[in-house]
């Protein structure tokens, strides 16, 4: 997310979600999700790539991808 | 280009209706791939129209160097298939675009032609082809080809239907994205566009490449003439490999069309690439498609040298194709300056490799180019004619030069302006101009254009020299004065600047001539030029040297042996009324 966002690692603190992270605008949620999706080899669906707006979120909706390549 | 200074970023701004932040790391990775830093502007979301008419009117005032048009048909006057579309308002729509690029953006605007269809969605209805979206596309697209087309000197093509061909549905559509969150393309197919862009970009900037330099044996025809024999070796156009050998000759036919010089260098005995050349039934290039030929058994470094000097070009200006990795690499290590293109391994990739590169890249093809091969022909007699003759006043008297010097004429400009991006050696200040300011400075009241073109006993030289002169009450300034390599060492200075000074003086009254030296690293060939004038030197300013001399002082006159015509000193014009 600190790649994607470039902000330190620091920064990304368990409550972070685009309120804030200045960087997380609409374009770099895209790239995040294309390199969540390629780091996992998974798919998010599309009702989940408008809600994964937090850590927890994210670690959720990774969990459920890998669990469906199962 | 210039001395030493780190060129200033290049600006592109895209002007778009879908999300296209994502190319920007594409356009950075290739401009710096081609030397070209550049920096990315994008405008509004959506906002086309209203981004146009407030591009700044300057480059002083911020305007980009570039600008980019970004057009998605699905989401363009309405959206394809939305009850009300129709195809007569999509192209009003894209003509005023067009219109106000040109009207409203004084440099290079790049639009793109729309995506294909990739899918069948009737199967065996040959009404689709017929009424469908894909005759829609097809339609507009030739009407946006032929939009281009008709004004190349403003408007370029980033042909999108050709590139998403190239790469397929599934590289070039992001349908997920696309619906979610507008933006509809994958990043493969916007690296795709930006390499295309930073092609055209590359043009506005750089010099392209003048001369191919190409090996024989293995790079024209397969084998080895000197062992295989005219019979052996590989050059047939109904067999492999001899056919991508047969169709890379096609290409370079097709390169010389554009003006591109073609040499030999080889290590092989002459009279046997002679015999390929004229006897082989399948062989395309031909002697008199060379403009010069180096085949010995010499070092090729030194055989591209020798080349240099006789075309009188410098060697950044060389691309050097050879199969022999031992040659590629001598030539690349003891002249980095020519661009050395190795044979592919996969002989099939020949044909196109060398085009694909975009080496010899250039936006417009002017007559000039058409005609530059056969004028560097004839330079080769013009050498050779030279031998014979004792003095230098003497065999230039025996050229029987002809300068015609008048003031540009509208159909010049874009000679006009090629040949101050060009030229390098004879070239006093180095001032680069587009075809937008060479138009701008034939409007100005205060600053004049004159032209030189030179034909001599062997022919047609063509345009070949540039005066610019500007004025400030009664002191005249010398903007720019350059002279085409082709025809340095023969006096045509002289000439030029007397007849132009003589003309300039029937239309301003002036009293003293300024002018400048903007020393480059190609251009120590003019150094002494303004003194030589009678110039003294009068300040340094920024690098360059600042001369100055009264009508008085000048020594300016026409050689004995140049005989100068103006063909149109007649024409009314209104700027010529003080």
């Amino acid at each position: 997310m600190a790649r994607v966002f470039e902000v330190p690692s620091s920064a990304i603190s368990d409550q972070a979600s685009p309120q804030t992270v200045a960087q997380w605008d609409s374009l770099r949620h895209m790239n995040l999700i294309l390199a969540l999706e390629g780091e996992f080899k998974i798919e998010f669906s599309d009702q989940e790539i408008p809600e994964i707006f937090s850590l927890q979120r994210i670690e959720q909706a990774v969990e459920r991808g890998l669990a469906a390549c199962k | 280009m210039n001395t030493g200074q780190k060129p200033a970023a290049f600006t592109i701004r895209i002007l778009r209706n879908f999300t296209i932040e994502h190319i920007e790391p594409a356009l950075k990775s290739f401009g710096e791939q081609f030397g070209l830093p550049v920096q990315v502007q994008f405008g509004a979301f959506d906002s086309v129209v209203q981004d146009i008419l407030s591009l700044p009117e300057s480059r002083e005032l911020g305007a980009p160097d570039l600008v980019v048009v970004a057009l998605n048909l699905d989401s363009f006057a309405g959206g394809l298939w939305t009850p009300g579309w129709n195809m007569e308002s999509t192209k009003a729509a894209l003509q005023n675009i067009f219109d106000l690029l040109v009207k409203h953006f004084s440099g290079l605007a790049i639009v793109n032609t729309f995506i294909p269809s990739f899918f069948i969605s009737r199967p065996a209805l040959g009404a689709e082809a017929l009424g469908g979206r894909p005759a829609a596309v097809q339609e507009l697209n030739s009407f946006i080809r032929s939009c281009v087309a008709s004004n190349p000197a403003r408007l370029a093509l980033v042909d999108w239907d050709i590139l998403a061909m190239g790469l397929g549905e599934r590289e070039v559509m992001d349908y997920r994205f696309g619906y979610m969150m507008k933006a509809p393309f994958k990043t493969a197919f916007l690296d795709a566009i930006g390499r295309e862009i930073i092609r055209i970009a590359r043009c506005l900037r750089d010099a392209p490449k003048k001369v191919l330099v190409a090996d024989c044996d293995n790079t024209l025809w397969g084998g080895v003439i000197g062992e295989d024999g005219l019979e052996g070796i590989k050059l047939d156009p109904f067999t492999y490999p001899g056919v991508a050998y047969h169709n890379f000759q096609f290409d370079l036919l097709a390169l010389r069309e554009q003006g591109v010089l073609l040499c030999l260098c080889s290590k092989n005995n002459e009279a046997d690439v002679w015999e390929v050349l004229e006897r082989h039934p399948h062989c395309l290039l031909k002697r008199e498609h060379l403009s010069g030929w180096r085949i010995n058994w010499e070092d090729k470094a030194g055989n591209l040298e020798a080349l240099a000097l006789k075309l009188n070009l410098g060697l950044e200006s060389f691309v050097f194709i050879d199969d022999n990795p031992q040659e590629c690499e001598r030539v690349r290590q003891a002249m980095p300056q020519v661009t050395v293109v190795p044979v592919p391994e996969k002989l099939f990739e020949l044909p196109r490799y060398i085009l694909r590169q975009g080496l010899f890249d250039a936006l417009t093809v002017s007559h000039e180019d058409r005609q530059r091969a056969r004028l560097y022909r004839e330079e080769g007699r013009r050498v050779t004619g030279r031998e014979a003759h004792q003095t230098l006043e003497e065999y230039l008297a025996s050229l029987q030069m002809v300068a015609d010097v008048h003031e540009m004429r509208p159909e010049e400009q874009a000679r006009v302006a090629q040949l101050t991006q060009r030229t390098n050696q004879f070239n006093l200040t180095t001032q680069r101009y587009s075809e937008v300011d060479i138009r701008r400075i034939a409007a100005d009241h205060d600053m004049m254009i004159f032209t030189l073109s030179v034909s001599d006993k062997f022919g047609e030289l063509g345009l070949v020299g540039i005066l610019i002169f500007s004025r400030q009450r009664q002191l005249v300034t010398v903007d720019s004065f350059l002279l085409s390599c082709r025809v340095i060492g023969r006096k045509l200075e002289d000439a030029f600047l007397a007849a132009s000074l003589d003309r300039l003086a029937r239309e301003w009254d002036f009293v003293t001539v300024r002018a400048a030296y903007q020393p480059t690293a190609k251009n120590t060939l003019v150094a002494g030029l303004w003194p030589a004038f009678g110039m003294g030197v009068i300040s340094m300013e920024a690098g360059s040297t600042i001369f100055g001399a009264t009508r008085e002082q000048l020594r300016v006159t026409v050689p004995e042996f140049i005989r100068v015509s103006n063909t149109n000193n007649d024409k009314p014009d209104s700027k010529r009324t003080d």
